[in-house]
């Protein structure tokens, strides 16, 4: 296996695309082809773990730089199909992700399947939470380690409501 | 390679996701698999088990990762490891391949 610097290698994701410069491997046949003038593109090339992080937060950067204002002023509603490609660019299970939103699970599969629309304020925190990624890997994770505090909290309010909502009454 | 070096090595490698090479066909010839590359990468850092290949079609010395996607469907990523020029001596994990067989 070989490596060859790809000027012009095309990569899309449901946030965007373009032509990009990575790190490609080439089998020792695709790399003859590119020797000889065949395009990237046409080969079957690899791309590293590394390189494709890389690659979808720049694509996520100037999908963030292009639509905040637009989702902020209800001009752009965010699709299913981009908010999957934020949560892969965030790192998290759905779990995970709903839980950053301050949805319940349910909510945020229905949201992912399309059965339900996603609020405007929820899309801005969507967006908030992948500017602040992008500005600072690894922050949104950290939000979540400081989540399961307040989730036991909410939890253990839940516990005492219940009881009192199916407590038999005082004789 | 037996099956238990390629074990030995493939669950020494994919911990790192710079040794984990995600080949074009995995990702973009099927799109209706769904497949992302950054899916298939945490695919394979994630929980999984290794079968034999037994495609007619198989590539010597490959392997099927079995393993499950987040809505619980069952998938096969195909895996080869190639040892390359220093300073990635060592090797790196390439995905050829991926199936997701739907539920239901």
């Amino acid at each position: 296996m070989k490596t060859v610097i790809a000027d012009k290698l095309l990569y899309h994701t449901p946030l965007g695309g373009g032509e990009f410069r990575a790190e490609v491997f080439l089998s020792e046949e695709d790399f003859e082809s590119f020797q000889n003038g065949v395009d990237i593109n046409s080969l079957d090339y690899g791309l590293s773990g590394s390189d494709i992080e890389r690659l979808s937060r720049s694509i996520a950067l100037s999908f963030i730089e292009k639509n905040y204002r637009p989702v902020l002023f209800k001009e752009k509603s965010l699709t299913s199909l981009e908010l999957k490609a934020i949560k892969e660019v965030l790192g998290l299970k759905s779990n995970q992700f709903a839980i950053v939103l301050g949805l319940d699970k349910g909510s945020f599969s229905n949201i992912l399947s399309d059965n339900r629309e996603m609020q405007h304020p929820t899309q801005i925190l969507v967006m908030e939470r992948l500017g602040l990624e992008l500005s600072r890997p690894g922050s949104v994770k950290a939000i979540l380690e400081e989540y399961p505090s307040e989730l036991k909290i909410d939890l253990a309010a839940k516990e005492v409501i219940e009881k009192v909502r199916f407590a038999k009454p005082a004789a | 390679m037996s099956k238990t070096e390629f074990e030995k090595l493939f669950h020494s490698l994919r911990k790192d996701k710079n040794r984990i090479i995600v080949k074009k066909h995995a990702f973009k010839d099927y799109p209706e698999r769904g497949f992302s590359p950054s899916e298939i990468v945490e695919l394979i850092v994630g929980p999984g088990r290794l079968f034999d290949n037994k495609a007619a079609t198989a590539k010597p010395n490959s392997y099927v990762w079995h393993c499950r996607d987040e809505d619980e469907n069952e998938v096969e990523l195909v895996v080869l490891i190639e040892v390359t020029y220093v300073p990635r001596e060592q090797g790196m994990v390439l995905v050829i391949s991926a199936f997701r067989r739907l539920k239901g």
